[in-house]
């Protein structure tokens, strides 16, 4: 398995921070792995489109109980029984929140990217990005998979 | 107390604006894009805005600019999660008065807000 460091390691201190600041939780960074981009309609997934000096998707997933959970905390503990239409904006925004981190972050290593408005997908899906290769990285709250960072982006080199 | 448009595609985040700002005696619009932002500013002259960068229709800092251009003492505070510093740069040349990065603390936002209003 091979990636670049350079390119993940933004995106999960933007994670770990974001979340920390908006819901409390300190999250650890599990094993990252190479994924296939199949998700079942027990996660709900956070698509965010990366442009710019890095170009592909960063795909947030949550376990249903997870993304609930998160958004909840996000709006200071009010119960989230189903994922209603507030809930489902609070964790748009929270992706938003990890990306705009994560670009931050790469700009201070001279990497410019933009990122798209968040778009939240339930269901069974099934991606063919045959050309891009997914790193997934879970984070883990008291040993469980709390959410997975699915990095899918290629880096641009100066000749494209 | 002020008039205020908030603008942020995620209507969660208008939420939690919308509550910092009340709870100040505010009174407070929303929009849910630039497109929406600029026209509300019209239909409002609202006294301040609060403006998100990434959105869908029309960007945070084209929105900016379309206010600007028609009302050059208009008071904007952009707030975003992208905090390049080449994106703080540009809507501050581009005239806005403050640049709170998300997720923000409270009261940052109480302060940056009574600061501009008050100028
Ligand atoms: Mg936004």
């Amino acid at each position: 398995m091979e990636f670049d460091v350079n390119v993940i390691n933004p995106f999960l201190a933007s994670a770990k921070r974001t979340t920390a600041m908006v819901a409390q939780i300190d999250l650890s960074i599990g094993k990252p792995y190479i994924r296939e981009l199949k998700f079942d309609n027990e996660f709900v997934r956070i698509i965010l489109g990366v442009t710019g000096a890095m170009t592909g998707q960063v795909i947030i997933s949550m376990p249903e109980g997870k993304a609930r959970d998160i958004a909840s905390r996000m709006m200071m503990g009010m119960p989230v029984e189903t994922l209603d239409d507030m809930a489902i904006s609070a964790i748009s925004e929270l992706g938003n929140m990890i990306m705009g981190t994560a670009a931050t972050i790469l700009s201070e290593n001279g990497v410019i990217i933009d990122i798209t408005p968040p778009v939240v997908e339930l269901g069974t899906v099934y991606m063919n990005m045959k050309s891009f290769q997914n790193v997934c990285v879970p984070l883990l709250l008291d040993n469980e998979v709390y959410m997975e960072l699915n990095i899918i982006v290629k880096v641009k080199t100066d000749t494209e | 107390m002020a008039k205020i448009l908030i603008v942020d595609d995620a209507a969660f985040m208008r939420m939690m604006l919308k509550d910092i700002l009340s709870k100040q005696g505010h009174e407070v619009i929303e929009a849910e894009n630039g497109k929406d932002a600029v026209e509300k500013y019209k239909a409002n002259t609202p006294d301040l805005v609060t403006m998100d960068i990434t959105m869908p229709e029309m960007d945070g800092i084209q929105a900016l600019k379309a206010i600007k251009a028609g009302y050059a003492n208009a008071k904007v505070i952009m707030c975003s999660a992208m905090g390049q510093q080449a994106m703080v740069i540009e809507a501050i040349q581009s005239g806005a008065k403050d640049f709170i990065v998300k997720p923000f603390q409270a009261d940052r936002v109480v302060e940056a807000v009574s600061k501009v209003l008050s100028a």
